[in-house]
């Protein structure tokens, strides 16, 4: 894994699935080739087998536009793109249970209510959670600070047949309230997905709370997911913690 | 193997550390063997966060007799006698072989225009000297380059939510080049390379704030040819430093 890391070849001996990712486009910064061949492609570079997306356009306008999008992505490239259904707290008729038939490549729940301008708590949220609390499915929560950790742990701890990852939280330099809540409850995970932190970001979270509970994930296409691939491969971790977070754990957790 | 050159470091302890985040020499080979580094462009924190001068020379004192790290002083102006004149701090970065500087407007208290800056930058110009900013320290950038169009200026973590308008400015302004940690919007780099060109980017983790794993594999894996991923990892700023007439 290392020797194919520096020389920049995909990783094409490990399994590896990103369990954040993005499809459409964000006013804000360019998201070039946010579709299923940009997607694909860039997996393909470094070696990332499955990639679970949410839709930018689901979290902040239309989640019927957004979720049918990734749907369709889902659908017409099983196996390596898979979905997140994105809740809307607006729309309580929104039929979201729709979304996850057999074979529709619809894995979990994205979460993502400071875009949604609500918290991650609001009670709008709870048909969606008791809806992975029935099915067992992953929640991907976006949590920026300490507040927005704890409320994903309240969750957790509401939800306990639910699986809940919390974005970005663990590898941000303040990360000690997410470890303590993570190591607190058996359905807590964390992502690696950031655009820029510290060296020992990953290193430090797997000393901490254990490779079990980390999740590679990518924020592609809202950045690259270039520089996390060899975050990873490069970190200061044994190939068998490696292994773990890049798709064993995501294997069993999404049912993969 | 791609050679690098890590352009952007900082050795030393901050006021606020990060557990586990490298701030002497050593804690820096460790990564940067882990990493494929060959060198790393360090500066000091002492300089930057207390004393000028004394934070300059403590980093001359801590990477001495070690050929991995290239010095980069960190300069500013002032009209009073605690600094030395341009001139003269150009004559004792030649003593120490220092080849490119830092600035820090924002955080350090002055403007760029010629006023305040124009007697500093244009000597460092004249010696062919980069001059390396933090993206957030900067403001009004597209003058600062108008200003000064014989200086080099290297912006460091300009962010990727800025892309367009860092690649808009390069695109206009040839003495512009991006260090590339936090450059790492999707694809935006091969699309910088075609309208650009791969000489305006620069390799850097901006350590200890960033990752040198993340800022070689963002170059390694990106959709470029083995040539221009090599400018970027390390013949761009080597030929800058070694252009450095003192």
């Amino acid at each position: 894994m290392r020797a194919k890391a520096l020389e920049g070849l995909a990783l094409d001996d490990v399994f590896i699935f990103d369990v954040h990712g993005h499809a459409d486009g964000d006013p804000r910064l360019p998201m070039l080739d946010a579709d299923n061949l940009g997607l694909i492609s860039s997996m393909d570079r470094t070696g990332i087998n499955g990639c679970c997306l949410s839709s930018i356009a689901a979290m902040t306008s239309n989640p019927k536009l957004g979720n049918d999008y990734v749907a369709k992505l889902a659908k017409e490239h099983p196996g390596r793109l898979y979905g997140y259904v994105v809740p809307t707290p607006y729309d309580l008729d929104y039929d979201v249970e729709s979304y996850f038939t057999p074979s529709s490549g619809m894995l979990g729940f994205k979460i993502h209510a400071s875009y949604q301008k609500t918290f991650i708590s609001d009670p709008r949220y709870y048909p969606a959670y008791e809806l992975a609390n029935k099915l067992k499915l992953p929640v991907l929560i976006h949590s920026w600070q300490g507040t927005e950790v704890n409320q994903v742990a309240e969750m957790a701890a509401k939800f306990k047949d639910a699986n809940f990852i919390i974005a970005h939280s663990a590898v941000l330099p303040y990360r000690d309230s997410c470890i303590s809540v993570c190591r607190k409850y058996d359905n807590l995970y964390v992502d690696t997905a950031i655009s820029h932190t510290t060296e020992d970001a990953i290193p430090w979270v797997v000393n901490n709370l254990g490779a079990d509970k980390v999740l590679f994930g990518t924020d592609m296409c809202f950045f690259d997911c270039r520089q996390n691939v060899g975050k990873v491969a490069l970190a200061n971790i044994s190939d068998a913690d490696k292994i773990k977070i890049f798709g064993e754990n995501a294997k069993q957790l999404f049912k993969l | 193997m791609i050679k690098f050159i890590d352009a952007n470091c900082m050795l030393g302890k901050p006021m606020k550390p990060v557990e586990g985040t490298p701030e002497t020499v050593s804690d820096y080979i460790e990564i940067m063997d882990r990493a494929g580094v060959e060198k790393a462009i360090v500066h000091h924190v002492i300089a930057k966060e207390s004393y000028l001068l004394r934070g300059n020379q403590i980093l001359i004192d801590e990477i001495a007799g070690n050929d991995r790290f290239i010095p980069q002083w960190i300069l500013a102006p002032s009209p009073f006698d605690e600094y030395y004149e341009p001139e003269a701090w150009v004559q004792k970065m030649k003593k120490h072989n220092v080849r490119c500087v830092r600035l820090f407007p924002r955080a350090h208290n002055f403007s760029l225009a010629p006023f305040e800056s124009g007697k500093l930058i244009n000597t460092l110009a004249k010696h062919k000297i980069p001059i390396f900013m933090d993206g957030g320290q900067v403001d009004n950038l597209e003058k600062v380059l108008k200003d000064y169009p014989d200086a080099k200026f290297i912006i460091c973590e300009p962010g990727y939510e800025g892309s367009r308008r860092w690649t808009t400015l390069a695109m206009e302004y040839k003495n512009l080049y991006i260090e590339t940690s936090n450059f790492v919007a999707h694809n935006v780099v091969p699309r910088f390379c075609k309208l650009v060109g791969a000489d305006r980017l620069i390799c850097g983790s901006a350590m200890p704030r960033g990752s040198a794993t993340g800022a070689v594999s963002f170059v390694r894996y990106t959709d470029i040819s083995e040539a221009e991923k090599k400018k970027i990892a390390y013949d761009n700023i080597a030929t800058m430093l070694a252009e450095v007439e003192f």
